[in-house]
Order: C-alpha cells, then structure tokens, then sequence
C-alpha cells in the first residue's frame, strides 16, 4: 500500500468482496499455502509484503518487500489508532518510509531458500524523500538478466514518482547486488494524451514477462508501453482508449503479465477503494482481480474482486506458472506475506477460461 | 497454546481468516517467531472479532509486538489504554502501562497507574478469569512489589513501606515464590520496613492521665525515648526502680530510639551498651556514661564482659537482644550465661516479620521458657501488624501483680493501644 495514494481518497463504504477467501478455497481445493519469513534479525520485525515471483531458469526466485513500519489497520475501526484507522507505525523519531529487498531462489515447496539476501542496492544515492527505496518490485527476467522493477520516490525533493529497472546478479559471496539501474521515462504519447503535464507518480507497471522492456502500464483502458535501454525512450506501443471498461475501480497494476496458452496473457490486478469514514478519516480496501488478455491487449475476461485471506489490505506483485501450478506471492495488511499455489484447472475454472 | 508448526496454524486459519481464535493462535505463532508486524496484524484482528476478554488480551499482545520494534511508545501505551477502557476492571494494563513508564524513569505516571489499579480493579480476576497466555503479568504480588518499588523512587517511602509490610504477612508472603520472596526481601533489606520516625511510637507527657500502667516517677517523665514504650514497660515491671542494671546487646542509638536512655538519665542505671556501628558506638561513648562496647556481639564472652564491668552482680534488671537478622539475634541468645545471670527483664527481638525462616520466635521462646523466663508481652508492633519483638520477665524478679496486670499473649500487639488508653 503506497501512502501518498491517500491523497485521492473519496467517500465511499467498504462493497461487499465477492470474493473473501480465495486463498481457503484453493487449499481445500488441492492448492498450498505457505508463509513466508525474512529473519527478524535482519527486518526487526517490520512489516514483510508485496512478494513477488518469477521462474528464471526452471527456478522459483521470489522477492519479497521490507518496510520498516508496521501497518495499523483497524479493519473494523473497532479499535483505530488515534492517528486513524490506517497508520504506519515507524520509529517516532524518524518518518521515513524505507523500503529493503530480499531476493532469493526458493525450492518448490517454498521452505529452503538459497542465495537469499538483502539486495545490496549500491547505486543508491543519499535519499531526499521520505519515501526510501525501490518499492513494490516485480521479477522479471528479460535478455538472460535479472531485474526488479518498481517505483521509487526518494530521488526528489517532492517525492515524484518513476519506475525504474535494477538489474542485479549475485556477487561473488551468493549475495545479491544491483549491477545497473535505469529510470523509466513517461511515454511521450502518455503525456500528450493526457495533457495535463507528467504525473506525479507512475507505479505497478505490470512487466510483460516475454517482451523484454514492456509493461503494462495501465489496464483500464489497457496501455503497454516499451522502454529501448539504448536511446533510454519509452513508447506506448498499444492504447485503445474506447475499450474502456466501466467498473467501480480501475484495474490497477500487480503481478507481471504472463504468457497463458498460446494466445493470452494472464495477470492479477489490484482494485484499490479510497473512502473516508463520516469523521471524515482515511480509510481503504486493496483487492485483487485475475485479468486475461489476448494478444492485442483486449481485455477477454476478468473475475469479480477477491480478497486472498479477507485482509481489508492485501497486495501481489507476482505471479508464475510452475509444475501444474499458478504460483501467487501476496501480502496482507502490509505486515505478512504468503505464497499460495493455486492448481491450474481450479485456476481456470474460477476464471471461466 | 497448541503446539502446531506456523504453517499448519495458516493452513488452519486459511479455513476462516476472519475467526478471532485462529487470528490470536496465528498472532501468538509470528510472535514467538519473532514476526511483529506479522504478529500485529493478527492480534488486531483478533481484537477487533472477539469478546472483550479476548481482544484485552489480544492487544497487550500486540503492544509487544510494537514494543519489539522499538521506539513506537506512542502506539504501545495507546494500546494499553484501549485494554484498560474494554475491562477496567482487570489489573493487567494498569501494571504494564505504570512498568511502561518505570522503564522510563516516569514514575509518577508510573504511580498514577499502579493506584488507579489498586483502586479500581479486582485482583481475583487474574486467577477467576485467567488469560490464555502469558502477558507479563505474573501475578499481584508482583504488582505489589513493583507498586512499592515504584512508590520509593516517587518518595512515597512510607506508602512502599506499607506496602512491603503487608507482602510480609504470612499469608501472602508464604504463596509467594522463592523469586518474588527474595525480592520481598531484598526489598525490605534496601529500605528497612520501619522507616523514619514515623514508625516510633513515643510517649509523651500529655499522654500521663491516659497511661494505662503506672510506676513510680512516670509522672515526671516529659519524654520517653524507645521506639516501642520499651523503656516504659521495663520501667514499670521494676516499679520505677532507681540504681538499676542493664545489659543492652544491639544498643543502636544513644538517645532517640534507645531503651535505656531514659533509665539512665532519670533513674540513674547503668550498664553496658554494645553495638558493632561505629556511628552507634561513637554516639554511646559521647552522650552516655554508661559502657560502650564496639565489638561484634557474636563473639563475646559474655560472662567476662558482665563480670568484669557489672562485677558482684548476678541479677541484672534489663536485658536488651536487638541484632539483625533474626538467626544472629537467636545466636546471640545461645551465648548468653543464663546459668550465670538472672535478667529481670528481657526484651528480645525476633523479627519475625521479616524472619524469612519463620523459625526463630518459636525457638527463643522455647530456650526462654527453658530458661525460666515468662512471656509476658508477644508479639509486639508499632501498628499492629509487622511483629518483632517479645518481652519477657524472669518471675523471681518481677512481682506477679505487674506481670498480670500488662500481660498480652494473644496475637500482635499494637503498642500504643497497649500502653495507652
């Protein structure tokens, strides 16, 4: 959950989730449920989130987000913080939001991971936004590299936001490190079509695992662009702005965009609910929706919104097909994170593909 | 709690995330793992889905989980504070908000919350009622004995005391484990359970038309000077005896506080005072005339001391037995020359309120008895409750008609209302 996302709160109550359980459903029905942990050691014991995964070379690398808070998320406002339902509990006396990655390769009943560290991001300059680090990283592998692309904030003193590209290998202790780093520019057709001036913030692009350098940068209407490491452009390379899809919240980005049979793609979104009580304090839902496309990015279906563990605030940033299953690494409430192998009929079924 | 690995708990809770029991067991398993946020989340929830008694517990529980994050005390007395709203009535986040503030050196906050307990909260609910789990709570003597703490840096000195001194009952002192007891003790040992001049009880001349046994003299008297009416109990069962003797073992202060100041000075005793201070033996020798011994009474020779200093005497008035603790006071007795000398009075102190063998009164009244000396006031107090002295008479040197008429043997002895009417 992205704090500065509070800024476009609207009033509106918690819908029903058609939804709420997904995850139980998929371990009664044959799936798996698995936790997973950083070493309290190396966290203190903060909040672990927003996991991604991806199969690189028949293995499972996951990669999970630290933050250095705990979220306080009185679901029922039941016992809210002073401060509001929804607070981020850092240390008092420091109100950055700092972000670690902890990339490793994990075996396929997620238990023992090897080459498993934090990713030394060494060309990380001294932070000038409270918002600290490379948040909400997705895996991907394009051209025989490794990358986490996500957003980061703390390269300006008004916190804009940008993804940017890191790509990292393992040094010679198996430990992880950022090798490049690259800044992804806003798509000169975005900013033309929207006319407004660039965005404050651009996050949860969706990388489209076999097209190296391409995104799925909104999916409502859908726009995949694709950034050229050489002339350091991006274009949006498909945007049909009458297939537009009239639903409460947008789609918005989560896991990476996966090739599914011959002609589609898969994915999992994230619908975000922005409200406020009638004391007028934040509040806010972050579900998720299964979204296939085809080949010309026309939406072909998506499922009702689902809560993976009836957590008011749950996020994914990956997704993987491995050995008969759909592979998801999701958070909740911030806090904890999961992965949850939901076999592939029952996958389909919910689907309806 | 069920001993279950972390993921068997998930694979349980996954049956229904939003069950307020399964919510506390997958809290308590990230817990134990360390995982706070985790563990946060899942008690919060708890809270927020369960009864009152469950979500009490469920956030003292998540403020650990916070309070393993360090330097989040907002959020952890926030928590603390909404238990205490949803069951006032408990004593737990009362004790964990003030130890909240201790640890910070607040302790007027600290105090504020340890009496806003003892005000408000019924004790019998930690055992009527109990948590499911350990919450750091260990149980209400403990309360009481961080309340004293608390209390003593806050320079509420006689309250702690107060309330060491009912720790120390029997009752209470007796259910309590070797851990809390030692502490108790230590306590006690730090602060001294009687304190200032507060836990003397001293006659004065105004208090004459009320005083109960009367002796020659006794009207004259402005003043007396022990801390218990000592001097006049020993003044009375001699009937105001001038020129008499003493033996004073543990003499402590020359003049405020002393037993024999008074027979000295206004009815002309003598004798020999002991005490191994070098404060005490230096204020005896500057302020008094009679002999002041700086030794360790536990390795005199007795019989040459009373010999060589009280010679041609084998009947001495007043024997005085005053050593900390109480097993030295009892030594002290043993050495004694009993089949020597006969002492007409002996006030002997057992401190059996803070003698943590609870052996030591009966085994002096045994050899007392044994010695042919008679009980005549037990079990003596300054406030009718901490007792740590007795008072005996050899009946060869004290007349029955006194011995009858002050005697008291029938539980503790509040001085004042012995001796005053």
């Amino acid at each position: 959950m992205n704090k500065d996302s509070i800024d476009a709160y609207v009033p509106h109550a918690i819908t029903p989730c058609e939804y709420p359980n997904f995850a139980g459903n998929v371990v009664k029905n044959g799936g798996d449920l698995i936790p997973l942990l950083i070493d309290s050691k190396e966290t203190g014991g903060t909040g672990v989130t927003n996991g991604s995964v991806a199969l690189i070379n028949d293995k499972l690398h996951v990669n999970l987000r630290h933050v250095e808070y705990t979220l306080y998320h009185a679901e029922k406002v039941k016992y809210a913080h002073p401060w509001g339902p929804v607070v981020y509990l850092h240390p008092e006396n420091d109100w950055r939001l700092i972000t670690n990655n902890f990339l490793g390769v994990i075996n396929d009943d997620f238990t023992d991971w090897e080459y498993y560290s934090k990713v030394n991001m060494k060309l990380d300059v001294t932070p000038i936004w409270e918002f600290v680090g490379l948040e909400d990283a997705r895996v991907v592998q394009w051209d025989d590299k490794i990358f986490l692309t996500g957003v980061r904030r703390d390269t300006t003193k008004n916190g804009i936001g940008r993804m940017e590209l890191s790509e990292v290998q393992l040094d010679e202790n198996g430990k992880w490190e950022e090798v490049s780093r690259q800044r992804i520019p806003i798509p000169k057709e975005t900013l033309e079509t929207i006319n407004t001036g660039p965005s404050y913030c651009e996050k949860n692009w969706m990388p489209v695992i076999d097209q190296p350098y391409t995104w799925v940068k909104w999916c409502n209407p859908v726009e995949v662009v694709r950034y050229d490491p050489t002339t350091k452009e991006t274009k949006t390379i498909s945007l049909d702005e009458s297939k537009y899809v009239n639903l409460d919240f947008d789609f918005r980005g989560g896991s990476q965009v996966i090739p599914y049979k011959d002609d589609y793609y898969i994915a999992l979104c994230h619908v975000t609910n922005l409200f406020k009580s009638e004391s007028g304090r934040k509040n806010c839902t972050y579900r998720h929706r299964f979204i296939v496309f085809d080949k010309q990015w026309n939406i072909v279906k998506y499922t009702g919104e689902l809560n993976f563990l009836e957590s008011h605030v749950e996020f994914s940033c990956g997704m993987c097909f491995h050995k008969g299953n759909f592979v998801i690494v999701f958070g909740t409430q911030d806090n904890t994170s999961f992965v949850l192998k939901v076999p592939q009929k029952y996958l389909e079924d919910f689907i309806g593909v | 709690m069920e001993n279950k690995t972390l993921k068997e708990t998930v694979i349980e809770y996954s049956k229904d995330p939003r069950n307020a029991d399964l919510n506390f067991n997958m809290g308590y398993k990230y817990q134990e793992l360390n995982q706070g946020a985790s563990a946060f989340s899942h008690y919060l929830r708890a809270a927020e889905e369960g009864d009152d008694l469950l979500a009490y517990e469920s956030l003292i529980r998540a403020q650990y989980s916070i309070v393993s994050q360090k330097d989040r005390g907002y959020t952890e007395k926030y928590l603390l504070k909404q238990c205490i709203v949803i069951l006032p009535e408990r004593p737990e986040a009362y004790y964990l908000m003030a130890k909240h503030y201790m640890k910070r050196n607040d302790h007027a906050d600290a105090y504020f919350h340890f009496k806003m307990a003892e005000k408000l909260c019924d004790f019998t609910l930690p055992e009527t009622q109990p948590l499911r789990t350990k919450i750091g709570y260990k149980n209400n003597i403990h309360f009481y004995i961080d309340f004293a703490t608390c209390a003593w840096k806050w320079d509420k000195n006689e309250e702690a005391r107060t309330i060491l001194r009912m720790l120390m009952k029997d009752e209470i002192y007796n259910s309590a484990d070797e851990e809390d007891k030692k502490y108790i003790r230590d306590s006690i040992e730090e602060v001294g359970i009687l304190g200032g001049d507060t836990s003397y009880t001293y006659y004065k001349k105004d208090l004459y038309p009320k005083l109960k046994y009367t002796f020659e003299g006794c009207e004259n008297i402005e003043t007396n000077f022990s801390q218990v009416y000592q001097d006049m109990f020993i003044l009375f069962m001699h009937k105001g005896k001038k020129n008499g003797t003493f033996v004073e073992v543990g003499c402590g202060p020359a003049v405020r506080g002393s037993n024999t100041y008074l027979l000295e000075s206004k009815y002309n005793w003598k004798g020999i005072s002991i005490d191994k201070d070098p404060e005490f033996a230096a204020e005896q020798q500057h302020r008094r005339k009679s002999t002041t011994i700086f030794d360790d009474a536990l390795t005199i020779d007795y019989e040459s001391l009373i010999a060589k200093h009280l010679p041609d005497v084998t009947e001495i008035d007043y024997l005085q037995l005053d050593l900390e603790p109480a097993k030295n006071t009892f030594e002290c007795l043993l050495s004694i020359p009993f089949e020597k000398y006969k002492f007409g009075v002996i006030t002997y102190e057992h401190d059996h309120y803070i003698d943590f063998t609870k052996s030591y009164r009966s085994k002096s009244r045994r050899y007392l008895t044994l010695m042919g000396y008679e009980l005549v006031v037990a079990d003596v107090s300054s406030e009718g409750s901490c007792t740590f002295e007795d008072w005996w008479v050899h009946p060869d040197l004290v007349d029955r008609d006194v011995i009858d008429k002050i005697k008291s043997l029938e539980g503790v002895v509040n001085i004042k209302e012995h001796m005053i009417k």
